[in-house]
């Protein structure tokens, strides 16, 4: 952009030529002596000359420059000021003066003694007037205005301050002929910045314009230029500070619609070190973005399911998409991004192409489901940013984070894909494992057990039962029925473990009054919570006085006394034992559990099998060492599984602790022994049905699973298949 | 003489049933020989009386002792356990150190809980308990008969066909089920049958051949009364006795009742029982039914005990034809006591019970046509004078109750 100039060398300049309250100031500079020029104004066709004289004031400047100063009573608004050379008449340089207060008021802070002076040595009407209108200026906001006669361009600066590292201007244009032809950045010396705007103004300087614009400058901006037909302004942006500003800020923020002000948000701290303290409006702003996108006429939908706080930092995200927009963003409320539509694992979502179908909507080829586990983009609410081509930048919010325990959150992650996902690997490893790990991992601390002793334990037990109870409690009942007739377990320390805070209170009752009818003496445990099969195993460990620990299922029950004296014998007699394990049929006398085996599932992960399970049992024969058996019905001694720090309570309600602890005391040197001599029965997973939802259980189990194999798999593929 | 503490399901004036007519009778058998009994029964309602679970029957004049009601707090009845732990090792065990029984006989555990039989054992670890079964509750939830929820006949009870009785009731449950219930049974030092079918169903079941003694239901008292018409008469009158209900084969009976019409004019059927016990909408079809039948057949109403000898002397032969296998039919014991035949089904504790060709006929159990013929055929007064002849003379008391008194003395094992 270059302003027009004569031919002729300029006789001087105009800096600032400002019309306020029926004065014109007036600041530039003279090649010439100013004896030589008079300056002219023409206004509704008539000629005006301003005499440089008296109410002038020049200072000589090197070179033989020198700069003037006008101020004086000046009621008509002129169109046009040009120098006229006493001797020559040319008209040197045109500047339409403009109402610019902003400008003026620096020119008052830069010079306002001088100008002051020439004032008060003005004639006494226009001395009052001139006063009057200093005066005028220094009480009122900051507004800068440009106003031009011919066109009629206006352009008016009504906020200019300093957000974070980045300078906010808000202002009304109006410019109805198109007369701007441009507008340009410069630093406070006038030189033109190379980094221009950060977000430009649309319709500034873009043909015929009216209304609001708004824009976000680098610090470095210290001038407007602004080019019309015949003219250059120079906006000096000076920022405005006080208690106003942040006030007007929230007030445009809360104005705008929510697009444009995050728009201005988002520049103002894209990038910065230091992004500017407007939680609230940003909070305010995305609170009103909508909460799915659903723009048929660009082909675009996007809707978010659930997003899910990770703590630790990190957003797990489930929805679904239409379309394909440029790119997908998370954005939070301090300016901090991540895009995710890189790392996001597609997935079929036959209920979204239903209801397109329905819709009347074809639905793009590809699958319309993701889910992600996105690096935590900075503190929330959160929102998507979606860039949409030539619609621009499309948001929505995201839900809110839910207000559960993390197990609630834990459940949600793990039914939002398909067990049988085409990429379950990198889904586990990347999304789904660390995600939920996290979320478990970050449960609350355990609150201390409650404990109820009910009758008088015995002095040095034999060995100590650990009976963790999930969903149902009245298979106490069915135990003790069994147990009350077996000597050796009237010698042993029954410890139920309540690990479900719906049958706290009526295995309150039942225990009490169990053990008064039966008059066999149990610990009730309780840990607050349902912490899992191995966090109720470790608790009444614990607790536990025996020497050896007999973890035991609710639903195992034994066929005949003797079996625990068995399995103890056992214990003391084979070899470096870690575990040693019964036999367990189901109720219909068929195998449920001799050992278990596991085996390489084709996706890679490694599955707990029981072989022979459901078959007719065949039959008993001694000891057998296995890698891993079942933590159903479990002997070991108290020491060694407080050495091996308990069963694992990675893996969230149980499942695969016990190979765990089977594999971990390989790794120690120990055996583990299966005793098919020993037989019980096991009603396996009548505790477990309790949980009901199967998309649940098996998200469960695929996630324990996953996190199983991560941590043998080396042990694992070294016993090779078998 | 011995204290014995009776148990029983019901009390004999408030319920009827073949179990409270045994107590009763075992009772006064043992009273009558001089030992001292007490009777609790469960009474039909919750406690009446606060913080106990017991109330008290008066005896009626002639000065047999009180009976205790056991008023049943929380029963199930799945696993016929008594929920109200404190009903039994309280307010039981109380009863027990009051009475110091010398034994504990139980006719049956339903109702009460088999609970009892635990605080028994644990107040008095050599006591004799003795438990008599009298029909196949501890293995088949329905009802004890051992009669699927379709109508067949069940020979064992296996947890996943008792799923299919019942679907909403998992095989595990089952399971549980037989293995609570046996760990209670195992405390009983004898388990009396009354039948030798019930014992081998038991025994199949899996409980203790050594205590499974068959001992049959303590025998009739009333006299025999002549009979009020020649065998020419009464071998065309039948008699059904017992509640009106399907299980009992009233159907079965009705039906036959209408094909005899045909064939055998001049038969009458005669129908006693109380059809109290089923729906509504039973007992009106029943009596509609009845209605239809015509001056043939006739619905004579409920019966008391003292009454059978009356009734009896009227009719030639008593009909029991049971859908389900049946233990020992008091009717059967009844009827040979008053010298009738009796015409049943081929099955269970009723074929056990009357030899067909000797004491009786027996009919293909369930169908309707059989029993037509079989009772056409028994239209006839040299069978049924032959027949009459063939019943074995009803069982001393005496040697009954010494058998019982038996296991009362018997130290446990």
């Amino acid at each position: 952009m270059a302003a027009r100039r004569r031919e002729a060398p300029a006789p001087g300049g105009i800096d600032l030529a400002c019309v306020a309250a029926g004065c014109l100031f007036l600041s530039g500079w003279l090649r010439a002596a100013p004896e030589d020029v008079v300056l002219a104004a023409s206004a509704e066709g008539e000629d005006y000359v301003l005499p440089l004289t008296g109410a002038c004031r020049v200072a000589r400047e090197t070179g033989g420059r020198a700069r003037f100063l006008i101020a004086a009573v000046f009621d008509a608004l002129p169109a046009r000021l040009y120098f006229r050379l006493l001797d020559a008449g040319a008209v040197c340089l045109a500047v339409p003066p403009a109402a610019n207060i902003m400008a003026l008021r620096g020119l008052v802070a830069a010079q306002g003694e001088a100008l002051r002076a020439l004032i008060e040595a003005q004639p006494g009407a226009a001395r009052r007037r001139l006063r009057a209108a200093l005066d005028s200026l220094a009480p009122r906001p900051a507004v800068e205005r440009i106003e031009a006669i011919d066109p009629a361009l206006r352009l008016e600066i009504t906020l200019c301050a300093v957000l974070g590292e980045r300078l906010l201007l808000l202002g009304d244009l109006a410019d109805p002929a198109g007369a701007l032809r441009g507008a340009d950045l410069c630093d406070p010396a006038g030189v033109p910045l190379p980094a221009g705007w950060i977000v430009q103004p649309e319709g500034l300087g873009e043909g015929p314009s009216a209304g609001a614009f708004i824009a976000v400058l680098p610090m470095a901006a210290g001038m407007l230029r602004l080019a019309s037909g015949s003219a250059l302004w120079h906006l000096p942006l000076r920022a405005e500070a006080g208690g106003e500003v942040p006030r007007r800020i929230a007030a445009f923020l809360a104005a705008a619609d929510a697009d444009t002000g995050l728009a201005v948000l988002e520049a103002l701290s894209d990038g910065a070190a230091a992004p500017p303290p407007l939680r609230h409006a940003w909070a305010a702003l995305i609170a009103r973005l909508p909460a799915a996108l659903d723009r048929a006429d660009l082909g675009l939908h996007l809707c978010i399911d659930a997003a899910i706080g990770i703590p630790g930092g990190g957003l797990f995200l489930r929805g679904w998409m239409a379309g394909a927009p440029g790119g997908v963003t998370l954005r939070a409320a301090d300016g901090a991004c991540t895009p995710i539509a890189a790392s996001w694992l597609r997935q079929p979502r036959a209920d979204v192409a239903q209801a397109m179908r329905l819709a009347g909507e074809s639905l793009a080829e590809g699958e319309p489901g993701f889910l992600c586990l996105a690096a935590s983009p900075g503190a929330g609410p959160h929102y998507l940013a979606v860039s949409a081509g030539a619609a621009g930048v499309l948001r929505l919010r995201l839900p809110a984070p839910p207000c559960e325990p993390p197990l609630a959150s834990i459940r949600t992650i793990l039914t939002s894909f398909a067990p049988d996902h085409r990429g379950l690997g990198a889904l586990l490893d990347r999304h789904v494992g660390p995600a939920v790990a996290a979320l478990w991992a970050g449960r609350p601390p355990a609150p201390p057990p409650l404990l109820e002793w009910h009758g008088t334990p015995p002095a040095r037990p034999l060995a100590s039962l650990i009976v963790p109870l999930y969903g149902r409690c009245d298979f106490i009942e069915h135990q003790l029925a069994q147990f009350v007739d077996d000597a050796e377990l009237r010698r042993c320390e029954l410890i139920y473990v309540v690990d479900d805070p719906d049958i706290f209170d009526p295995a309150r009752r039942l225990a009490a009054e169990l053990a008064r009818f039966y008059r066999l003496p149990l610990l009730l445990a309780y840990g607050q919570r349902n912490a899992g099969y191995a966090a109720a195993c470790n608790l009444g460990a614990g607790l536990a006085r025996g020497t050896h620990l007999l973890l035991l299922n609710s639903d195992v029950l034994p066929d005949r006394p003797g079996w625990l004296g068995a399995l103890l014998a056992a214990y003391r007699r084979l070899p470096a034992p870690g575990v040693v394990a019964p036999r367990l049929l189901f109720e219909d006398g068929s195998l449920q559990h001799a050992g278990m085996r596991l085996v390489q599932q084709p996706g890679g992960l490694w599955a707990n099998t029981h072989p022979g399970k459901g078959l007719p049992d065949t039959g008993s024969g001694s000891a057998q060492e296995c890698d891993v058996l079942s933590g159903a019905c479990l002997l070991i001694a108290r020491g060694l599984y407080q050495q091996a720090g308990g069963l694992s309570e990675d893996y969230i309600l149980g499942d695969f602790e016990d190979s765990d602890l089977c594999l971990a005391l390989r790794r120690r040197g120990r055996r583990n022994w299966l005793l098919p001599s020993v037989v019980l029965h096991h009603l396996e997973r009548q505790s477990q049905n309790a949980i009901g939802d199967t998309a649940w259980r098996a998200g469960l189990t695929l996630y324990n699973a996953w996190r199983h194999s991560r941590r043998w798999a080396a042990d694992l593929a070294a016993a090779g298949p078998p | 003489m011995t204290r014995i503490l009776l148990i029983c399901h019901g009390h004999p004036e408030l319920s009827i049933g073949g179990g409270e007519v045994a107590a009763a009778r075992h009772a006064a058998a043992l009273r009558a020989a001089g030992h001292e009994v007490l009777l609790m029964a469960r009474a039909p309602t919750p406690p009446v009386h606060g913080g106990t679970v017991f109330a008290t029957r008066p005896a009626p004049p002639g000065g047999a002792p009180a009976d205790v009601l056991f008023h049943s707090p929380d029963y199930d009845h799945f696993l016929h356990s008594q929920r109200a732990k404190w009903a039994i090792y309280q307010d039981f065990r109380a009863l027990l150190e009051r009475f110091r029984p010398d034994a504990v006989h139980l006719h049956h555990f339903v109702h009460l809980g088999l609970e009892l039989l635990r605080e028994a054992r644990a107040y008095a670890p050599r006591m004799p308990i003795v438990l008599t079964l009298h029909e196949f509750l501890a293995i088949c939830h329905q009802h004890g008969q051992m009669l699927k929820t379709d109508g067949t006949l069940c020979a064992r009870a296996l947890p996943a066909d008792c799923h299919e009785c019942f679907p909403a009731i998992a095989p595990a449950a089952f399971f549980l089920r037989e293995r609570f219930i046996k760990s209670f049974l195992r405390l009983a030092d004898h388990l009396v049958c009354p039948s030798e079918f019930l014992r081998r169903r038991y025994l199949d079941w899996g409980l203790e051949s050594a205590k499974l003694r068959v001992i049959a239901n303590a025998p009739p008292e009333s006299a025999p009364l002549p009979d009020a018409a020649p065998p020419e008469v009464l071998c065309r009158r039948f008699a059904f006795f017992g509640q009106i209900t399907a299980f009992k084969g009233i159907g079965v009976f009705l039906d036959a009742a209408e094909r005899l019409r045909a064939t055998v004019p001049e038969a009458r059927c005669l129908v006693h029982g109380t059809d109290r016990h089923g729906e509504p909408a039973v007992r009106a079809a029943f009596r509609e039914r009845i209605a239809a039948l015509g001056a043939q057949v006739s619905y004579e109403g409920p019966y008391r005990q003292d009454e059978l000898a009356g009734l009896m002397r009227g009719i030639g032969w008593v009909v029991v034809p049971s859908l389900w296998w049946e233990n020992a039919p008091l009717v059967i014991q009844e009827a040979f006591h008053h010298g009738r035949p009796v015409i049943c089904a081929d099955i269970g504790g009723m074929a056990e019970a009357v030899t067909d060709g000797r004491d009786g006929l027996h009919f293909r159990a369930g169908s309707a046509a059989a029993l037509a013929a079989t009772m056409a055929e028994a239209c006839d007064p040299a069978l049924w004078s032959r027949l009459r002849d063939g019943i074995a003379p009803t069982q001393a008391r005496a040697a009954w109750l010494d058998a019982h008194l038996a296991l009362y003395r018997h130290p446990p094992p």
